[in-house]
């Protein structure tokens, strides 16, 4: 078991790292395609004037630009594994400790949002379950469906307008604390809430129509016990899965609602990067949000061993 | 910790956070000796460092970094660390240093740290528009500096007016911010950079202390005055000028910009070439309802590349193209113009609803016969595209009270805008050719009413050949929460005076 087990953590991580190296080739060569000079791009903020050809000439030796794409990728993969992400085009920083300064404020994001997620989701999706067909059910669905349609940066401006500007409550944006936190987690976490809902609801319906349910039922236990102890464990298992993989969605979600709520985090660092050409940022900011999905993948895949004895983890090339 | 109960406990906590805040808050203002006034900027100040950064190029280093000569808000010049200069050959300045400066950090003010200032801005990159070689400064006494400009440049002491050139001494951390204006930096973080009044300050000590938020998003920014976490708002979004300006409790300050916003028409592709072609184009618009529907009022109609607020505009001797969609269709039918679709390229990146701004110019030249495709795209690319396009919707000005930049890179042969253009075609793109360049380096050499007069008939030639179509000058406008008084606003929004703001009681200050 063991053995099978330390065998399933190396082919988890030898595709881990088949799919970091797609993403970082990929990355690469989408931002050599997109039209843009950074060069030209950075100079002229950085001057206050269209750069000459001779200086964009020397900002393209400088950092290696004028070199063949192959090589320069090559390059920054060896340096990439060497913990070396290479310093900003722009600011002259290292990548990694840009990173480093702005993953808190995105993780916390990230994090904020999800529990907000949850803590709306779960009830919300057993009670639409257990009162299938009502009017508590056709509610939560119609609010699921208000959820997932509403934009979170759009949500984002209506929060701040309600609990900032006529309650006074929180403050409009920045970061720095819970209170600076709350609305831009209910603005990410309401979206995610809404598919979460609806998947919690058709989880436990299919749950609830099964034989041990009715079996524990017929035992006496309390209603209660039933749908929290033997339904709701039972039917987490999809919905473990989706909030895993609803880390990408967050991640692509925090962009916005870092912008709208001026938090510096990922998001921001990665949009401020593309609009600039700061290709060692782009290639870091990526890599990581790449590592970060591949990681709670793996970890979405273990947890199912806890929360489900029947399954074995398979798919190990023998 | 699932469910209703964690929900409530977080929100209990951080309602209560932030009541704790908004009563610390509270308390801070009270006992604090000195008010606190807190401005939003659109534009990261905090993400650069001098050495390698915008540094300069914003009011929060305006205001914490002076130059040694300042813009007057008639966009003249004035002494500021330099109490006088002259120029002792055609090419060569002495500046006079103030001899009561101190830097923030205690320390004198001397011509090294002057020299050493322009050092660390040439080692950060070149600047053409300065006309100075990097080793070109050089301190002659304890207070005496002197300017070796590349070329006669009679204009030298306005373009240094440009806040990049500010005086700061940089003792080893690249982060620190060690100036000589009137507010010294007490924290900087990413998003917040707090300030004070600096006690030794040369000039009339600021009575308040001033805090700088960065909120990069237009909308957010206006929602932070309205909230009253900010006092003043930089850049308010269009929508939120009118409605701010008539709610209570607020007033909104505008001023006209060095900057324009105009299409810059290729003169030398096809059928763009033809003159008829660029003025039907110019008679197809009118700038006065686009500036009123299209961006609401906020900024002036153009008619020439370079704005009113710069001392040798011609906006008033320049040809004017009437609205009259008649003869641009008249002008269209005697052109080369073939049905062909023109591309108009736009970013709003670049231009500030430039692609507004271009979906009614699309209109309006359709309503005259000439098809036009608007390509979007975001800055980066844009640079690179604008070589190759029809028309491409430009924002362009000054940061300096000379401005000969200006003129210089967008209209000259040699300038950054025509230059790969005619090395690689021989041709450039809104370049007119040997008359305007001329006309341009006479501008550049000369001072005074020849200065003056040589700008002004380069302009009148630019607009005569119609290779731009002016859209409008542009203005800026700051929101400003009740019980602060007395902003004066700067032409150049970077060098707005926050020091000497009049601050009564209300919000947190």
């Amino acid at each position: 078991m063991s053995g099978r087990f330390g065998s399933y953590i190396l082919y988890r991580l030898a595709t881990a790292l088949v799919v970091l190296a797609g993403v970082s080739v990929l990355t690469f060569g989408l931002i050599y395609l997109t039209p843009g000079d950074p060069a030209e791009t950075i100079l002229i903020q950085q001057t206050d004037q269209h750069p000459s050809q001779a200086q964009i000439d020397a900002f393209r030796a400088e950092h290696g630009l004028d070199e063949p794409i192959p090589i320069q990728y090559l390059e920054w993969l060896s340096s990439a594994l060497r913990g070396d992400l290479g310093q900003s085009y722009y600011s002259g920083r290292d990548v990694a400790a840009l990173i480093v300064q702005h993953v808190p404020a995105t993780l916390e994001l990230a994090a904020a949002s999800m529990l907000v997620a949850l803590a709306i989701a779960l009830p919300t999706g057993v009670l639409s379950a257990v009162h299938r067909g009502e009017r508590l059910d056709a509610a939560s669905q119609l609010a699921a469906l208000v959820g997932v349609s509403m934009p979170n940066f759009w949500l984002g401006y209506l929060l701040i307008i309600v609990f900032s500007l006529h309650l006074s409550l929180l403050p409009v944006a920045g970061s720095g604390g819970l209170s600076h936190l709350l609305l831009p987690a209910v603005a990410l976490g309401t979206g995610m809430a809404a598919i979460v809902t609806r998947l919690v609801r058709t989880s436990m319906l299919e749950v609830l129509d099964a034989t041990y349910v009715e079996v524990a039922r017929s035992k006496g236990l309390s209603e209660r016990v039933v749908i929290y102890k033997h339904a709701l464990r039972n039917a987490l298992l999809p919905v473990v899965t989706v909030v895993g993989l609803q880390f990408g969605f967050v991640l692509n979600g925090a962009v916005v609602v870092e912008i709208v709520f001026q938090r510096p985090g990922l998001g921001m660092l990665l949009v401020d990067a593309v609009f600039a050409r700061d290709y060692p940022v782009v290639q870091g900011v990526v890599l990581v949000g790449a590592v970060a999905f591949v990681v709670t993948n793996v970890l979405v895949d273990l947890s199912y061993r806890y929360l489900d004895p029947r399954i074995r983890l398979g798919g190990v090339p023998s | 910790m699932t469910g209703p109960y964690s929900r409530r406990a977080y929100l209990r906590t951080a309602l209560g956070v932030s009541a704790l805040g908004l009563s610390a808050g509270c308390l801070a203002a009270s006992d604090d000796a000195d008010p606190e006034l807190t401005v939003a900027l659109s534009w990261d100040v905090t993400s650069d460092t001098w050495t390698t950064g915008f540094g300069g190029v914003s009011p929060y280093f305006t205001n914490v970094y002076e130059t040694l000569v300042r813009a007057t808000p008639e966009m003249g010049t004035e002494p500021w660390l330099a109490t006088d200069w002259e120029a002792t050959d055609e090419t060569t300045w002495e500046f006079s240093l103030r001899e009561d400066v101190q830097f923030h950090d205690g320390e004198a003010l001397t011509a090294a740290d002057v020299v050493s200032s322009f050092d660390t801005l040439f080692e950060r990159g070149s600047y053409s528009w300065l006309h100075l070689d990097s080793d070109a400064t050089r301190a002659l006494d304890e207070h005496t500096v002197e300017f070796t400009t590349s070329q006669p440049f009679p204009a030298f002491p306005e373009a240094i007016t440009h806040p990049l050139t500010a005086i700061h001494r940089n003792p080893g951390d690249p982060g620190a911010v060690v100036a000589t204006g009137p507010f010294a930096v007490t924290e900087r973080e990413q998003g917040t950079v707090a300030t004070e009044p600096f006690d030794s300050y040369w000039g009339d000590v600021p009575t308040y202390d001033l805090t700088f938020s960065v909120v990069q998003d237009d909308s957010t920014r206006a929602l932070s005055l309205e909230s009253g976490d900010a006092d003043l708002a930089f850049e308010l979004p269009r929508s939120r000028v009118g409605p701010l300006a008539s709610e209570d409790g607020f007033s909104v300050e505008r001023s006209l910009a060095p900057h324009v916003v105009y299409a810059g028409i290729h003169r030398y592709s096809e059928p763009t070439n033809d003159r008829r072609l660029r003025r039907a184009l110019n008679h197809a618009i009118s700038q006065p309802s686009l500036v009123d529907t299209v961006l609401d009022g906020l900024g002036e109609p153009a008619r020439g590349p370079i704005s009113p607020a710069i001392s040798w505009s011609a906006h008033d001797e320049v040809t004017r193209y009437e609205y009259d969609p008649e003869r641009a269709r008249d002008l269209v039918d005697a052109s080369a113009y073939d049905g062909e679709t023109l591309e108009l390229l736009v970013s709003t990146d670049v231009v500030v609803d430039g692609d507004l701004i271009a979906e009614a110019m699309q209109a309006a030249f359709a309503e005259v016969g000439v098809e036009v495709s608007v390509r979007r795209t975001e800055r980066a690319a844009f640079f690179d595209e604008m070589d190759h396009a029809d028309l491409s919707l430009l924002h362009y000005g000054s940061n300096n009270a000379g401005a000969d930049y200006r003129i210089y890179q967008s209209f000259h042969t040699d300038g950054v805008n025509n230059r790969a253009n005619y090395e690689r075609d021989g041709t450039g793109l809104y370049n007119l050719g040997d008359e305007v360049d001329a006309l341009i380096d006479r501008g550049h050499r000369s001072a005074g009413d020849e200065r003056e007069a040589a700008y002004r008939e380069a302009q009148r030639l630019i607009v005569e050949d119609a290779v731009v179509l002016p859209i409008c000058y542009k203005e800026y406008a700051v929101g400003v929460r009740d019980g602060v008084e007395d902003l004066a606003l700067h032409p150049i929004d970077k060098l707005v005076d926050l020091s000497r703001l009049a601050v009564d009681g209300g919000g947190d200050v």
